[in-house]
């Protein structure tokens, strides 16, 4: 009836099957590892907030999300137990940063030091990226105007408004290197245009900083500002600081000691007046509270 | 004549078995946090998923970060500081689908099935066993659907007292898997 040939397909059909089948069960790893492909994506969170310590970071807030800081630099700590290590005197500064758009925060503030106010303009200009397309650091562009509000000393000279005017512009070049380790270099250009006595009007400097996690919301950071002083009084030093970051869902508290009473970038990378070597340093935090104001829409597709 | 019958069933036989291969890549899982504080919804719309149903083998994968959150900083949370999506990128489970012996893939309705398996997310593998619907529509496509709790503690991603008010112990999870046919090669 029926011709061995066929005979034998037939007895070998079902085990045909069954291989099939077997292959099709192993690749069901490889087919998710291959549809899941390689996505090139942004690095997020390099540092913790816009601060690395005293000077900015690469961080911009996201569009749409407000940080209101405080930020307080107390006395020397070697005015000891009777000054409370210098926390019975504060000098603060208060501020108001928005993500306008992605790549655009700005921000209005006002300081203790020379009665300051400044505005801020940071601009988000290239992130770090891993994946199909990587890219190695992050960089922004950090530009501030800082309007001395002090009465003038002299009320005999002709005093103008410009006077009061100083510039802060800085490109922060940032690259997290893993979920600890992040690192940053950000040359820096002061520009007075009323500078004291035989002071120069633009000052130069280098600053590093960087940033250790030690918990997934706690981390170490550390900055250093070297600053290109010639003419600048000799008792001024350069700008190092150390941090303690602790972060509690909406709310980063930063706590440090450093050698500059400043807040400003006029003052602290100017004029640092503490000795690390003497213990000459001051206690000081950032508390940075963020509040949603535009809500990110989800992506219905 | 019945022998050549009988070829061409084994045959078409063969071929569903290599088609049988049912695919996402637009699956849709989400999560959200309750807490009278503040609730946290977590939407991932580019979720793949392959299923047999010939065998009711079962596999799921997504991107950490392909999670999107009303709050921005709550997505950074999320990646940075809970699930470590820098550290393990991907979500993964493979198990398998038990009862599907009474779905007719010819005629639309539902169907009540049981989910096992091993699910990996942040770096830990837990096993899973959770009910679960397949329905088939008109036109005989297949979808699938399941809500279930998962814990984070059981994954390792620790609640710091902190914001232990904040963040849910137990934490719903919606599936919604819409499948077309996997084609091979593509």
């Amino acid at each position: 009836m029926v011709p061995p040939k066929i005979k034998v397909l037939l007895i070998f059909m079902p085990f045909m099957a069954v291989a099939f089948h077997l292959n099709a069960q192993d690749d069901l790893d490889s087919l998710l590892t291959k549809e899941l492909g390689v996505k090139t994506e942004e690095v997020y969170a390099t540092f913790k907030t816009t601060r690395i310590v005293n000077g900015h970071s690469v961080e911009r807030v996201r569009e749409g999300d407000l940080d209101f800081r405080i930020a307080h630099r107390f006395g020397t700590v070697k005015g000891g137990a009777y000054e409370f290590f210098g926390i019975d005197q504060s000098t603060s500064q208060f501020g108001l940063e928005y993500g306008v758009k992605d790549f655009l925060m700005l921000g209005i503030s006002r300081a203790t030091w020379q009665k300051t106010t400044s505005g801020l303009i940071k601009l988000s200009l290239l992130r770090q990226k891993t994946g199909e397309k990587s890219f190695p650091v992050s960089m922004s562009y950090i530009s501030s105007v800082f309007v001395n509000g002090m009465k003038w000393s002299d009320e005999s000279r002709d005093n103008y408004f410009t006077s009061r005017l100083s510039y802060l512009h800085q490109i922060a070049v940032a690259r997290k290197f893993n979920s600890s380790l992040s690192f940053q270099v950000t040359p820096t250009l002061i520009h007075r245009n009323l500078a004291q006595g035989s002071e120069p009007n633009d000052i130069y400097a280098a600053g590093v900083g960087g940033r250790y996690k030690i918990t997934v919301r706690s981390a170490i950071v550390g900055e250093y500002f070297y600053t290109f002083r010639k003419e600048i009084p000799e008792e001024y030093t350069d700008c190092f600081s150390l941090g303690f970051d602790i972060e509690t869902g909406s709310h980063v508290f930063q706590i440090m000691l450093t050698n500059s009473q400043g807040i400003t970038e006029n003052n602290f990378i100017v004029y640092p007046a503490g000795k690390w070597k003497k213990g000459d340093l001051f206690i000081g935090f950032n508390i940075c509270r963020f509040f949603t104001l535009k809500s990110e829409k989800k992506s219905l597709e | 004549m019945r022998l050549t019958v009988i070829l061409i069933i084994g045959l078409i036989n063969l071929s569903l078995y290599a088609q049988d291969k049912l695919y996402t890549n637009t699956g849709y899982i989400s999560f959200i946090s309750e807490t009278p504080l503040l609730n946290i919804e977590g939407v991932n719309q580019k979720v793949i998923s392959f299923f047999k149903p010939g065998t009711g083998e079962i596999a799921f994968a997504l991107r950490m970060t392909d999670f999107s959150f009303e709050l921005p900083l709550a997505r950074e949370h999320f990646n940075e500081n809970y699930v470590e999506s820098q550290k393990f990128p991907n979500a993964v489970f493979k198990g398998k689908l038990s009862g599907i012996e009474a779905i007719n893939y010819k005629q639309a309705g539902t169907y009540p099935v049981i989910v096992t398996g091993e699910m990996t997310i942040h770096g830990q593998t837990v096993k899973i066993n959770e009910k679960a619907i397949i329905s088939i529509d008109e036109g005989g496509n297949v979808s699938g659907f399941s809500v279930f709790i998962l814990k984070p503690e059981d994954f390792g991603i620790k609640v710091p007292r902190l914001v232990r008010d904040k963040v849910a112990e137990q934490i719903p999870v919606t599936v919604k898997v819409d499948y077309i046919p996997y084609a091979d090669g593509k």
